[in-house]
């Protein structure tokens, strides 16, 4: 991971990045805030999600999921209360979703644990498991908690391009102005506004095509579909995002009421 | 021309078919596409008009999985009208007959080359039988739609051009990727000068499988199975390089002068096969630029791409994708910092796609064409849909009625298929081959 910061005197405004970060770029944009405590709170960005991704990425040799997804069937694995936490809560969100939205999409299989929680059990048929946008998610709500802990009011959180959150607002206007592109033809789709609130995008794009995969059919989901949520919480832009790319307007319909915060969301073809 | 009427309905295939035309103006005809690929010139809307209500009357010579899929795809092209179907092997006679059940049926071409009633015959035979049937078809009055490659031997090729010359009969070659609109599109991008001055070729095409059918009977292996046999195929050139080596010659408009190459038998070897599973061949310009061509069957990681470098960009036409080496296309954090500074309010794009792996590098891929673009990923060895194949076998079909035959298609093929057959003498001599004199054609510019 490498990491490097610009700090803009004339408008106060820290920017750093960071790249091969749970397998893709974190950007941070922080406004009005003096260079060092930019600085400290940049880096305990870093911290936090170096180790959630320690714990939770399937880019990372050595995190427990890799450690799960590498294991037998029928075996049992050592998690961290943190990795414990991090299943069970992204467990939560298929009930959430009414199945749309599985960690396990790959395997659609069970997640339990020993009785005592320190342990999980591999099931016959394996397990396979891929927190990926709900682990990003979720780092975006921890490093916006850290900036506005450490007293930043207008910041901007790019993780990956496809999961952004903006705190307070732009400099020049009221929030933090966005839009949605197709990655096919770079039209703009739909535009809106972050204030305080997260936008997450989900799709294909011509170089990376059918990484999702649908828990309904076991199939990936092919072609120029796109998907985008704005939510106050980034987790739940992410979760759902990726639940629309594989639910039809029914259900959408059906999971939409278990999300009452949620400011907008569109699906593209 | 021929005039049976029908009502002509709008299948998927010629529907998909103008929409590929419009898109690239084709029907509008569009000298820039029309300059880029002046086969496509048969193809505008004039043309297209002028054989409404007409059908061809097409024979199918060669009924296996490559003549099957040509059956389905003669299905949905409105101006075609299949009625003969020709096979030495009774079990792929049988199947094709299931798709066409009122076609007639042959076991010798000769003898459906006699029928009036054909206006032109479709070839996927093996690459052995190509040059013989074409010219019997030939010389039977019959218009000519073959697979590649053109030949087996040079001398076949040449004798199949210079035959060619002297007929009015329209031939096609199943190169499809003259028809797929990514590589059309690409190459006129090319010739605007995106990726600035070409200065070298690298395609490869990457499978893990033993490439054998399943042969019910010994004795009909070598029918079966040609693909593997020297006096039936010229393997990974003849059936992979030939539509790649193509490409080549079409970006650079120009012939390697020189060949140069090595081959062998790595991994699938243990059967009696003889082609080569692994080729490496480098074709080299007058100019100093090169291909490097290279193709195995017992790999698949890199897949199967046709790229074309240039000095200030990468085209993949394969995949439909190119990459820019001084990118300036901002990325939304770019943008945004911008904006903070010049204290605009303008929206910041998200980049639209999913979470995905970030590349060592930072090329940021462009899609050659707008909207879907259909991607063959060069596993199947029989066909995809999109890649073209559909579109050069409806203008084939109406060039049977018109009669008009398409510019520079047989010799882009007769170009691609010396390439390859020369790549074949030099890995099997081991020898830097130059171009031989007596297989040169005006057409070629070394």
């Amino acid at each position: 991971m490498t990491s490097d910061t610009t700090y803009y005197q004339d408008n106060r405004m820290f920017h750093a990045s960071a790249c091969n970060l749970m397998g893709t770029r974190l950007d941070v944009v922080m406004i009005g805030v003096r260079q060092g405590i930019a600085t400290a709170l940049w880096q305990s960005c870093l911290d936090i999600v170096s180790h959630l991704e320690t714990v939770g990425s399937r880019f990372s040799p050595d995190s427990e999921t890799s450690a799960v997804n590498r294991a037998e069937p029928l075996s049992m694995v050592s998690v961290s209360p943190l990795f414990r936490g991090l299943l069970t809560d992204a467990i939560g969100y298929r009930t959430l979703t009414l199945g749309a939205f599985d960690i396990t999409a790959c395997s659609c299989a069970a997640v339990d644990f020993t009785p005592d929680g320190l342990s999980l059990i591999i099931p016959s048929s394996g397990l396979k498991i891929d927190l990926g946008g709900y682990l990003k998610g979720h780092a975006v709500d921890l490093i916006a908690d850290t900036l506005r802990q450490g007293g930043v009011t207008d910041a901007f959180i790019d993780f990956g391009g496809s999961s952004i959150m903006g705190i307070g607002s732009h400099p020049a206007g009221d929030g933090w102005p966005v839009s949605v592109t197709d990655p096919y033809t770079r039209r703009s789709l739909r535009a809106g506004v972050l204030r305080d609130a997260a936008l997450s995008t989900s799709g294909n794009t011509p170089a990376y095509n059918g990484h999702i995969v649908s828990p309904f059919t076991g199939r990936a989901v092919t072609g120029n579909r796109l998907s985008a949520v704005i939510a106050p919480r980034a987790v739940d832009a992410e979760v759902l995002s990726t639940a629309w790319l594989v639910a039809d307007r029914d259900l959408r319909a059906a999971i939409l009421p278990n999300f009452p915060t949620v400011i907008d969301e569109f699906v593209y073809n | 021309m021929n005039n049976t009427i029908q009502s002509a309905s709008t299948p998927a295939t010629d529907a998909g078919r103008r929409t590929f035309l419009r898109s690239l103006g084709v029907l509008a005809g569009s000298a820039a596409i029309l300059s880029t690929a002046p086969w496509l010139a048969s193809c505008t809307a004039d043309k297209q008009a002028a054989v409404s209500g007409h059908k061809a009357r097409i024979g199918l010579i060669g009924t296996g999985s490559r003549g099957q899929y040509h059956l389905h795809n003669l299905k949905l092209i409105p101006h075609a009208d299949l009625v003969a179907l020709c096979d030495i092997n009774p079990a792929h006679l049988d199947e094709a007959r299931a798709i066409y059940p009122d076609a007639k049926t042959y076991t010798d071409y000769r003898a459906m080359l006699d029928d009036p009633d054909i206006d032109g015959v479709i070839i996927a035979t093996p690459l052995g039988s190509h040059a013989p049937i074409t010219l019997a078809s030939l010389d039977a009055g019959k218009h000519v739609f073959c697979e590649k490659a053109m030949a087996l031997t040079l001398d076949e090729c040449k004798e199949v051009y210079d035959r060619y010359l002297n007929c009015d009969n329209v031939l096609y070659y199943c190169m499809q990727r003259m028809y797929d609109e990514k590589y059309v599109r690409g190459v006129q991008l090319i010739n605007d000068g995106l990726i600035g001055d070409v200065v070298g070729m690298r395609c490869y095409w990457f499978r893990n499988a033993d490439w054998r059918r399943d042969c019910p009977d010994p004795a009909l292996e070598r029918l079966i199975n040609w693909r593997l046999y020297r006096e039936t195929s010229g393997g990974l050139m003849t059936e992979l390089a030939s539509h790649q080596l193509e490409v080549c010659g079409w970006v650079t408009g120009k012939m390697p002068s020189k060949i140069m190459g090595t081959g062998d038998l790595i991994h699938w070897k243990h059967d009696a096969r003889e082609v080569y599973d692994t080729v490496n061949v480098i074709y080299k310009y007058s100019d100093g630029r090169t291909i490097s061509y290279e193709s195995l069957i017992s790999n698949k990681f890199n897949g199967m791409e046709d790229q074309i470098l240039g000095s200030r960009g990468t085209m993949n036409l394969a995949t439909g994708l190119y990459y820019l080496e001084n990118d300036d296309t901002r990325s939304g954090i770019k943008q945004l910092l911008s904006s903070v500074r010049d204290n605009v309010f303008s929206a910041i794009p998200a980049a639209g796609p999913s979470w995905r792996p970030e590349t060592a590098d930072s090329y940021i891929p462009h899609s050659i064409l707008d909207g879907v673009t259909h991607v063959n990923h060069g596993q199947s060895t029989v066909g995809v849909d999109h890649d073209g194949s559909e579109e050069i076998l409806s203008a084939f079909c109406q060039a049977c009625i018109t009669g008009e035959r398409a510019a520079n298609v047989v010799e882009e093929a007769y170009s691609a298929t010396t390439l390859c057959l020369l790549g074949n003498l030099a890995m099997e001599t081991g020898t830097t081959i130059d171009f031989p004199d007596e297989y040169k054609i005006p057409y070629m510019k070394f």
